[in-house]
């Protein structure tokens, strides 16, 4: 309304007039545009709207205007230039309970600014700010304002957006003022930053992942800080990048997990950080839909130092249960060896260690010497084998392993990739090996050796860990120290100090072990004990450093001839014990044994400057025959021991099975052929008669052995082995020219040089030699020749008639006699008795003995008498004793007689004296 | 073959009244009609534009101009009667 128009009423009349007017001429101008037209103009451009248009277009604006007002979802209202209320829309008359911004109280027609001054209340100072910026808007000040403000209700807070708006920009004419509920996006927002805020708060990080775009929507702080970057640049970079997987493979982890529909189960996984370690992550992953879309959130804990103490725990449980394990060890093993290589197989089995291996240190060649190991590669035992040099500035002079020898203290690499520094890392790599550490024994203050442990793990040997080893190397060092002392009590309780050699009591335990295999292999064992003899005397008079020297010297001797200190022992101060666990036959032994003596006495031990030759005495027992106990063949031994030196044998077996006489055969045998030596054989003389004469007639000459010790012995006894033993050859052949030299001595002594009968063995008959040997022994003597007569069993010429033969007629052509013995038990045909080149037949003493006992008998012997004497034989009957038998043989016309009847065998002095100077003795 | 001619109309409103309106859709109409793809509208409103209106000296609302092609003609109403329209515009030649 503009002021300067005069107040209504004034012209009322000319009012009515006016509108009269318009009135027709809106009719008339409706005439002529027959309704076709809205506005009209003049030529100066002023328009007329017509009445119709007029009424229409209003209500048009009126309707269109509140549509639109009212479609809003906003609470509206229209103010004039001074803040009243000019209009509102439906919502602005709804009431809003608790907003003190709008409502119905603040309808058409009020102040809007001054209400909003006026109120009291929660809302007061919001009310004022939103009066105060639409103030501004309505002067033109502000192009628009807005502000968000809260609405406390009792239930539930709501948010509205208050904004004013110009009605015209060029004038002040008013404003729109709309209130927002914005209260759901506000809530939005809300969330959002506190999510936001609670996602930066957890340490864990956090990516939230676009699955179409495969982009990060969201990544939290501890995210920013695990990659050491900004969240923008994070946002931006790929997450197939930042999450270390191929994108291809980073789609199809998460479509699995989408299609599974539950989260992933955590993983944990070790990661590269930029700082040089390395880290343990646990990583989560989760899908969730929005909108529509799938996002995937990747949650990464670093775990490292969970998984770290875990892994510490892990190897600490695995020491500790390695540390019981040698323990026990050492606790049960006597052997170093033993703890050894068990303590190396309680490492790997027990400790979970890759390999293992011990070595000591030989402090001549400056080594280490490797004694045990497990799971060392064959390369690296070569390597290793010939030692560890421990020299600085040799190849291996600063290894680890020598390091830790001259440093004593333990060393350790707790990472192999690419150290250098480690012999063979490369190698001990590829082999699976990532840490090792190498611990010295050490025993009073010296390294005498080291472990070296090498583990799967990085960063195994940690402060516990090395401790807990360092605890282990000490107690296996302990053991080495304990075992060594027990080795020298053991030795202190098992070995002799002075030789060397085992004592009585190693030697039983020896004995019942070689016992046992014995049996198990149903082989023979011998025990031997030998006695020193005079060594009494020896300690009395040179002294006990003599005595022990002497001692020494045997133990070494027979060391040499035994060939194994093992089987050999002093069990006594001058006794020794040796066992030969795997014979065969007694025989060999017991010969071996002989000749073993017989270098034994003639050995020259030196003692004091002097040669001294040392005899023995030894008792043998033989398992199983004399015991099958280790105690009871030692016993046995000492007891044949004890019989040997009462009976003067050198050697004698305690034998159950081998009987004394076979021992002492063997004791004869040996003595027998220093006999010959030693000229103890002597011929004894027995007389032949003529049984017609009464007259001596020739003598039998019997060997005798006068055994210094046990007189005379039996030639029964010797002969024999005599003849087994081929002493035969030597002993024959003395007493042949023993009897020769007697037949020449009667005969240069003027006595009566009657013919000797010397017997022939078998050896000597087959003995290519004999005739020369005879022919020497004559000497082509024809006169001695005819006073010697060989004497040849029946049986012996038997065996061989040919060659007996033939030998026979050379010996007789060399005009020495020849007497077939013990007649009649050669089972000789006739025929060949009558080839044979013999002067005398004896007959057997067997026949003489039965010629009493019956009539057959004495036929058989007269047959015998006659047979000779028709083959022109002299006729000798042997082991004539009585009376009796020497009247039935005159009887029958037996030529000669020789027996204990008429004279036993006498030594030849006795003989010169009793049957050769003075005349016959007459019966 | 002969281009043929596009129609440029210059349609004069008054706002939202009545005639106004009815006009405008009829000469959509027409133009869909018989000018497809050959036509172009200009609608001016000559409450918000009075001066465009006195320059082309135009007395009523609503006015439709055919400015090309020549001669310029002038239809004023609601072009309801479209036989008329065609006529007046040249269009019944030209269409058939």
């Amino acid at each position: 309304m503009s002021t300067a128009s005069p107040p209504p009423g004034d012209d009322g009349d000319e009012i009515s007039v006016v509108i009269r007017a318009l009135h027709a001429a809106d009719l008339r101008l409706e005439e002529l545009t027959a309704g076709e037209v809205d506005t009209v103009f003049d030529r100066e451009g002023r328009s007329f709207l017509l009445q119709r248009a007029q009424d229409q277009l209003r209500a048009t604006e009126a309707t269109k205007q509140a549509a639109i007002l009212n479609a809003l979802p906003a609470f509206i209202a229209v103010l004039d230039g001074e803040g009243r209320v000019l209009s509102i829309n439906d919502m602005w008359g709804r009431l809003t309970a608790g907003n003190p911004l709008h409502g119905p109280a603040y309808g058409v027609g009020n102040n809007y600014l001054d209400m909003c001054d006026q109120e009291r209340g929660p809302g007061s100072a919001d009310a004022r700010r939103a009066a105060a910026g639409i103030r501004s808007v309505l002067a033109g000040v502000t192009e628009n304002f807005s502000m968000e403000y809260p609405c406390a209700l009792p239930a539930e807070r709501c948010w509205f957006l208050l904004t004013a708006t110009p009605l015209a920009h060029d004038r002040r004419s008013g404003a729109v003022v709309m209130h927002v509920d914005v209260t759901n996006q506000k809530r939005g927002e809300i969330d959002l930053r506190r999510f936001a805020a609670a996602m930066d708060a957890t340490t864990d990080a956090l990516y939230l992942v676009d699955r179409p775009s495969m982009r990060f929507i969201h990544v939290n702080e501890a995210a920013c800080t695990m990659q050491s970057q900004t969240r923008g640049r994070l946002l931006a970079s790929s997450p197939a990048q930042v999450l270390e997987t191929p994108v291809e493979e980073l789609a199809e982890i998460y479509d699995r997990l989408i299609d599974s529909g539950v989260d992933a189960k955590p993983e944990e996984i070790q990661r590269h950080h930029r700082n040089g370690k390395n880290v343990w992550v646990e990583l989560r992953r989760h899908a969730q839909r929005t909108d529509g879309r799938w996002t995937v959130v990747t949650m990464l804990r670093d775990v490292t130092d969970r998984k770290e103490a875990e892994n510490r725990i892990i190897h600490l449980n695995r020491v500790h249960a390695m540390l019981s394990g040698i323990n026990t060890l050492i606790v049960r093993v006597r052997d170093r060896n033993e703890l050894f290589s068990e303590a190396c197989r309680v490492a790997t089995d027990e400790g979970g260690f890759r390999m293992i291996w011990i070595g000591l240190v030989d402090q001549t060649l400056q080594k280490i010497i490797p004694v045990a190991s497990v799971g060392v590669r064959d390369d690296f035992m070569e390597k290793i084998r010939d030692g560890f040099t421990l020299q600085e500035g040799s190849a291996h002079g600063n290894t680890m392993t020598s390091r830790a020898v001259r440093e004593a203290k333990p060393t350790v690499a707790n990472n192999l990739e690419g150290n250098t520094g480690v012999l063979f890392h490369e190698q001990h790599f590829a082999a699976g090996i990532r840490s090792m550490a190498v611990l010295p024994l050490i025993i009073g203050g010296t390294v005498v050796g080291v472990v070296a442990l090498y583990a799967y793990e990085t960063e195994f040997f940690h402060e516990g860990e090395m401790k807990l080893l360092a605890e282990l190397t000490g107690d296996i060092a302990f053991a080495i120290d304990h075992i060594e002392k027990q080795e020298r009590l053991d030795y202190l309780a098992y070995y002799d100090v002075l030789t060397g050699l085992a004592n009585r009591a190693l030697f039983l335990e020896r004995t019942a072990q070689y016992i046992r295999g014995a049996a198990s292999g149903r082989r023979k064992l011998a025990l031997f004990l030998i006695d020193l003899e005079r060594f009494k005397n020896i300690n009395d008079s040179l002294g006990r450093p003599a005595g022990d020297l002497l001692l020494k010297q045997v133990a070494a001797w027979l060391t040499h001839a035994v060939g194994d200190a093992n089987l050999l022992a002093r069990v006594d101060a001058d006794h020794f014990g040796v066992v030969l666990p795997d014979i065969k036959h007694m025989r060999d032994v017991m010969r071996m044994l002989k000749k073993t003596m017989l270098a034994f006495v003639s050995h020259p031990f030196q003692l004091n400057d002097a040669v001294f030759r040392i005899a023995a005495r030894v008792g043998v027992a033989v398992c199983p025959n004399d015991g099958s106990d280790a105690d009871t063949l030692f016993k046995n031994a000492e007891s044949a021991l004890k019989k040997a030196k009462l009976s003067g044998d050198r050697y004698l077996s305690y034998s159950q099975n081998m009987t004394v006489a076979d021992a002492g055969r063997l004791t004869l045998e040996n003595q027998l052929r220093q006999a010959l030596e030693r000229q103890e054989f002597v011929l004894f003389y027995q007389p032949k008669v003529n049984l017609v004469t009464g007259e001596v007639t020739g003598a039998e000459a019997l060997l005798r052995w006068n055994d210094p010790l046990t007189g005379l012995v039996s030639p029964n006894r010797i002969i024999p082995i005599l003849e087994e033993t081929g002493m035969m050859h030597d002993v024959g052949r003395w007493a042949l020219n023993e009897a020769v030299a007697s037949h020449r001595r009667w005969r240069a002594n003027g006595l009566k040089a009657v013919c000797i009968a010397v017997n022939v063995s078998p050896m000597q008959l087959r003995n290519r030699g004999f005739v020369a040997e005879i022919r020497h022994a004559i000497a082509d003597d024809p006169s001695t020749a005819a006073g010697l007569e060989l004497e040849i069993t029946e049986s012996l010429i038997m065996e061989d008639v040919r060659a007996s033969i033939n030998s026979l007629r050379a010996i007789r052509e060399l005009g020495v006699r020849i007497a077939i013995d013990d007649f009649g038990t050669g089972f000789s045909s006739l025929s060949h008795l009558a080839r044979l080149p013999v002067h005398t037949l004896k007959i057997d003493r067997s026949f003489v003995i039965d010629m009493g006992a019956g009539p057959e008998g004495l036929a058989l012997v007269s047959t015998i008498i006659n047979l000779a004497h028709s083959m022109k034989l002299n006729v000798v009957a042997e082991g004539v004793e009585t009376d009796e038998q020497s009247r039935l043989l005159r009887l029958l016309n037996c030529d000669e007689l020789q027996g204990y009847w008429f004279g036993h065998p006498v030594p030849r002095d006795v003989f010169e004296a009793k049957y050769l100077s003075a005349a016959p003795l007459s019966q | 073959m002969s281009r043929r001619p596009v129609y440029k109309f210059r349609l004069f409103i008054a706002a939202d009244t009545l005639n106004s309106v009815q006009a405008a859709s009829n000469l959509n109409a027409l133009c869909k009609a018989h000018l497809a793809g050959r036509h172009e509208i200009e609608v001016i409103d000559v409450f918000k534009d009075p001066k465009r209106a006195l320059a082309q000296g135009i007395r009523m609302t609503p006015t439709l101009v055919k400015l090309t092609p020549g001669p310029e003609r002038r239809i004023i109403g609601s072009l309801t009667d479209t036989d008329r329209v065609m006529q007046t515009l040249g269009l019944d030649a030209d269409a058939a």
